[in-house]
């Protein structure tokens, strides 16, 4: 008699246990079901990198060699579902009749558009002192990096730049 | 430090031992007691599941609601644009999106069957009215819920049946105008209606239904689950509600008391919700998933062209449970609309509502309330009725 009990008691307790492990499972397929879309959605565009963003500095034949030479360039921009146009500074620094230097106008420090002194032969910031060379190599000041260069194309006489914004404070360049 | 040393000793380890720690600070394990291990009645089943599915539903819509309204921007100029972005720019937005729109119309089911299966059950008798008042006004919410989320995508359907939707409080005497005007923030539909619609679709009506959805729950546990009429008037009479108790103040209090005794005569030979009962609201929580998944890759997820206000051709349709509604319109000549507007749905709402204090009937079986039966199913296909001719 008490060993049927026992017996009994155990076969309730394993349907308890496998009753609790199937509603465990269920609400484990549920949550998955759900979770993947869901923090696909919230995090994948978050870390989605800028586009390429070709924009004209204008005729090859507008640049001197030597001479760096600073543009603003019209960036359209697609923040979500608003599409806008923005003006952004670079300098173009003309090496040949075919071979160009561009720099993103930020200082790679903090951000603070940048000048050409042309008498030092330097690119200066006025924020916090960072100046550069020519090629944008650091001299003096808190930057982190050289300046920033930018991919460009010759296009039917036309320098074509593609605009990056970078992470700026850090080492490395990377594109944001 | 008699506690740390004892629950040290306990098996389990580390997080046993965090358990118990929270556990002392937060007495959760009565919650758990409480909402888990409460014990459910003989013969309690299948039709007892559908109130968990509509608070499963309601939590799917709240979670799919907040990631939807990550990329939402509830303005006239962008929220169409918006929605496109969710749907060709998100990666899963058309997912999220279609789960959120399916599991909508799989509320108002879930919800109405819910109601239909506690009425034809008489669960909403003696204890339970109050329980069932909370639940009507639970049903209007979720049908709040519908009828501000269809404006939000700012397509053409979203747009022109708000149009009309909002102009129905308007055909009322003498309070229309300004019923149209607090409903769409000012005589026109346009950027104030749709802040207004987005604040009350995501503030208000979530507070609302959660605070009720609480209360609901809350009434639900303190009472328990009823038992099924079947059972419950196979051997003995009827315990009389306490609307008919009310004849005999002594009468109702004896009764009350034959009630609580024969109720936990149940109650004891019955089994506890965790893991026993549970377990048919978890498969009906999946299933339903699956077939609002089944419908959003079947069906899609539909996105009309971008609201225009000079579109003279659109024939504004609201969604399906709305259409009876709707259809019903057009039984009422031009000056009596406000009857069918303004003064028959909330009626209806109001006799639904009172339904526990006025329906005396001490019986709970469908068998034994006849007329109770025929009314209910006289309206529901008058609803349906109504709804298939809408789509003629």
């Amino acid at each position: 008699m008490q060993s049927e009990t026992t017996e009994r008691t155990e076969k309730q307790i394993s349907r308890r246990t496998f009753l609790s492990y199937i509603n465990v499972a269920i609400g484990g397929f549920i949550a998955t079901v759900l979770g993947i879309p869901l923090v696909g959605a919230a995090v994948l565009p978050a870390l989605k990198q800028g586009q390429s963003n070709l924009v004209s500095a204008g005729a090859v034949t507008d640049f001197e060699v030597g001479q760096p030479k600073s543009v603003a360039v019209t960036v359209t921009t697609k923040d979500g579902w608003i599409q806008s146009q923005e003006d952004k500074g670079i300098w173009v620094i003309k090496k040949s009749e075919s071979d160009f230097t561009v720099f993103n106008g930020r200082c790679v420090h903090l951000g603070c558009a940048y000048s050409w002194r042309a008498d030092l032969k330097e690119f200066v910031c006025p924020c916090h002192g960072g100046t550069y060379t020519i090629d944008g190599q650091v001299i003096a000041g808190p930057p982190p990096r050289p300046l920033d260069t930018l991919q460009w194309t010759i296009d039917q006489g036309k320098l074509m730049v593609d605009y990056k914004d970078f992470r700026l404070g850090v080492p490395q360049k990377e594109a944001i | 430090m008699q506690t740390a040393s004892s629950s040290e000793s306990r098996p389990g380890g580390l997080p046993r031992r965090i358990w118990d720690w929270v556990d002392e600070r937060s007495g959760a394990s009565g919650v758990w007691k409480v909402f888990f291990a409460r014990q459910i009645p003989l013969g309690v089943g299948w039709l007892y599941t559908f109130g968990f599915g509509s608070l499963f539903l309601f939590t799917l819509q709240a979670i799919t609601g907040i990631f939807l309204a990550m990329y939402y921007s509830p303005s006239p100029d962008h929220a169409y644009d918006s929605i496109q972005f969710i749907m060709y720019q998100v990666p899963f937005g058309p997912i999220v999106r279609g789960i959120h729109h399916w599991g909508a119309s799989a509320m108002v089911v879930l919800v109405v069957v819910h109601m239909a299966a506690v009425f034809v059950m008489g669960a909403y008798k003696y204890p339970r009215e109050l329980t069932w008042m909370v639940g009507v006004v639970l049903l209007l919410l979720t049908l709040g819920f519908g009828f501000t989320g269809y404006l939000l995508p700012w397509d053409e359907k979203a747009y022109w049946a708000t149009v009309v939707g909002t102009n129905i409080p308007g055909t009322l005497p003498v309070v229309g105008e300004y019923l149209l005007r607090i409903a769409r923030g000012g005589a026109q539909l346009g950027a104030l209606t749709l802040a207004r619609f987005y604040a009350v679709h995501t503030l208000l009506l979530p507070a609302g239904l959660a605070t009720l959805v609480a209360v609901h729950l809350y009434l639900v546990v303190y009472h328990g689950v009823s038992v099924p009429p079947s059972l419950w008037e196979r051997l003995s009479a009827p315990v009389r509600n306490l609307t008919a108790s009310r004849q005999s103040s002594l009468g109702g209090a004896a009764q009350a008391e034959e009630y609580h005794q024969r109720y936990t005569e149940f109650k004891n030979q019955g089994h506890p919700f965790w893991p026993y009962s549970i377990v048919e609201d978890m498969i009906l929580a999946a299933v339903l998933l699956l077939v609002i998944l089944g419908l959003l890759v079947t069906l899609g997820v539909p996105l009309e062209s971008r609201a225009d206000p000079t579109n003279t051709s659109y024939v504004p349709r609201p969604d399906w449970y709305f259409m009876f509604l709707f259809q019903m319109l057009k039984l009422f000549p031009g000056e009596l609309e406000w009857v069918g507007a303004g003064l028959f749905p909330p009626l209806a709402i109001l006799l639904l509502f009172l339904l526990p204090l006025y329906d005396r009937s001490p019986w709970r079986s469908p068998s034994r309330r006849p007329f109770a039966m025929v009314v209910a199913v006289a309206i529901a296909l008058a609803i349906a009725a109504l709804t298939y001719a809408a789509y003629q």
